[in-house]
């Protein structure tokens, strides 16, 4: 099953093939838990979204277009979920400090000070940072994946990037 | 050109934590529970699973049509059914669930408390499933996971109720007495009781969304309130509405209150003016009540061939949507943000499913999405709470 593309162990896990899907989530499944802790903020919502994606993925299979690759299809379902539910929470407890506050508890310093800065971007901006720099889409296949022109991308990357380095080269300059 | 901020980026995200081994293995399991049983098979294999289904059906029909016994349905294809999980699987984006039936308990939380078959006489969560009250014979003891410290109050009775105030700063519960079951308060950390109410009925109180006040069911069958805030009590006769108050349920977002009686629901929004009020047919046994988004009411009615669920909108409780299922509801719940609806549906003689349920739609039909919980029990009511 490792040699086998994406395209192929979904046609099998299509057929039914429990060994094909357990070898995709394996293959996808850090990469979708990663962006949902990146959009999300917090290791309980990155699980209960990546979770719930790669759910809605394997129950959507057989209405999965096999032309298309597999990975950009999975990190649309975990962009739109992380939205869902980040969404859902501030509607339900707006300024809840408890939610606002957000945990990189297990990365180094100058990686939570990054994160902080990418965190402190607003959602839009900090989807598309997340699948450029996270994933390695180029801004075309974002724009195809998020379904918006390639121009919105490349400006909701410049400016988030313009952002980022007011805010983290600022701290930058405070740590030193 | 890529930058040095883009270069640390890259290098950021490439440095990130990995998830958990536990929530690994929970994703994994769950992804392929999802894929559904195998509907590609070979064509010659259909062929043969196709005709020896024929021929049983076949002989199985001649059969009965010779005793005059036949009845055949033909419906649309078998849905794909998910399994149901033995042990209580906590909802994403919610912080816990808590489900008693049958004096015990289930109970699973974000936070990794994970209780099944405690003997109890009730339980709830805090609003953020950091804690869990129940009530033990006649003490009323929190638990917690971690380091968070648990108290143990006794009581002067059995305890039969009890509800966390939305600030988690409160707990009103009942506790029997002889005669008449008393209305209580306790602090969150175990600290002050106080006697709210002396004479009430066996109801679940419910917190007002302020946490300043908690309505109740008095002895003679009428909603009430206790306001905390100037001590005063305040009831409200909903009986013309199907008879006496068996649930109250407040808004979580809005000073509304949802009385459930024997045949009808009253909704009070405010004192000074009558309630909205909608009675259902003699058949109908109203259960429980939940609010949705929007102000929208969801009622759990069981009648003599199954439950239904009825979507209640507008001042004058227009119906806006029903789902009918064949087996009857035994308890309700709806999600934190009012979008979905937990219910504890009788499978079968003595098996209840603790499920998450689609929105009901005009004439639709119950449907259970997402499987919680498959337990055994004989009880006729399963209380749900999920945060």
């Amino acid at each position: 099953m490792r040699m086998c593309s994406d395209a192929k162990l979904v046609e099998l896990a299509r057929r039914g093939s429990r060994d094909a899907a357990a070898e995709l989530f394996t293959r996808h499944w850090r990469t979708a838990w990663r962006a949902a802790y990146v959009v999300t903020g917090r290791r309980e919502f990155a699980d209960d979204v990546a979770q719930d994606a790669f759910e809605r993925a394997f129950a959507a299979l057989s209405r999965f277009d096999e032309r298309r690759p597999f990975a950009p299809w999975l990190h649309r379902i975990v962009v739109n979920r992380c939205l869902d539910l980040l969404r859902t929470e501030r509607r339900l407890v707006a300024g809840d400090a408890e939610l606002a506050r957000l945990e990189w508890h297990d990365v180094s310093d100058g990686d939570q000070e990054l994160l902080d800065a990418v965190a402190g971007l607003s959602l839009q901006r900090r989807v598309v940072v997340v699948l450029r720099y996270g994933l390695g889409y180029t801004p075309t296949a974002i724009a195809e994946l998020l379904g918006i022109p390639t121009g919105t991308v490349n400006s909701r990357l410049a400016r988030a990037l313009e952002e980022l380095r007011a805010d983290y080269e600022v701290n930058d300059v405070d740590r030193a | 050109m890529s930058t040095e901020l883009e270069r640390q980026l890259r290098a950021g995200f490439e440095r990130l934590p990995k998830p958990t081994r536990e929530a690994s293995a929970r994703a994994r399991s769950a992804a392929l529970a999802a894929l559904g049983p195998n509907n590609r098979r070979s064509r010659g294999g259909l062929l043969l699973v196709a005709f020896a289904v024929a021929f049983v059906v076949g002989a199985g029909a001649a059969a009965l049509a010779a005793t005059g016994n036949l009845d055949v349905r033909i419906g649309a294809r078998a849905q794909t059914v998910r399994p149901v999980p033995a042990r209580l699987s906590v909802p994403p984006g919610s912080h816990g669930v808590a489900v008693v039936a049958g004096g015990k308990l289930w109970l699973a939380t974000r936070g990794g408390l994970r209780i099944e078959g405690m003997p109890v006489s009730t339980a709830e969560l805090s609003p953020r499933a950091l804690y869990a009250v129940v009530g033990i014979g006649s003490s009323l003891v929190t638990l917690a996971p971690g380091k968070r410290r648990p108290w143990v109050h006794p009581t002067n009775g059995r305890v039969i109720s009890a509800a966390w105030s939305p600030d988690g700063l409160k707990i009103a519960y009942l506790v029997a007495r002889p005669g008449a079951d008393e209305l209580r308060l306790i602090e969150g950390d175990g600290s002050p009781d106080r006697l709210l109410v002396r004479r009430v009925r066996a109801v679940r109180p419910s917190w007002r969304a302020d946490s300043l006040a908690v309505a109740y069911v008095d002895l003679r069958g009428r909603a009430a309130v206790f306001d905390l805030s100037t001590g005063l009590r305040r009831t409200f006769d909903t009986r013309r509405c199907g008879g006496a108050a068996r649930d109250v349920a407040y808004d979580r977002r809005a000073p509304a209150l949802a009385v459930v009686s024997a045949h009808g629901i009253a909704v009070v929004r405010r004192w000074n003016r009558p309630a909205a009020c909608a009675t259902l047919d003699g058949s109908a046994s109203p259960l429980a009540a939940g609010w949705l988004e929007r102000g929208q009411i969801l009622l759990a009615v069981n009648r003599s061939l199954g439950g239904s669920l009825e979507r209640l909108s507008g001042t004058n409780l227009n119906e806006a949507g029903a789902a009918l299922g064949r087996q009857g509801l035994r308890g309700l719940a709806t999600a934190p943000t009012g979008s979905s609806v937990a219910v504890a549906l009788r499978r079968s003689a003595g098996v209840v499913d603790i499920a998450i349920v689609s929105g009901p739609e005009l004439g639709g039909r119950l449907k259970l999405n997402r499987p919680l919980l498959r337990i055994r029990t004989a009880a006729s009511a399963v209380s749900i709470t999920w945060r």
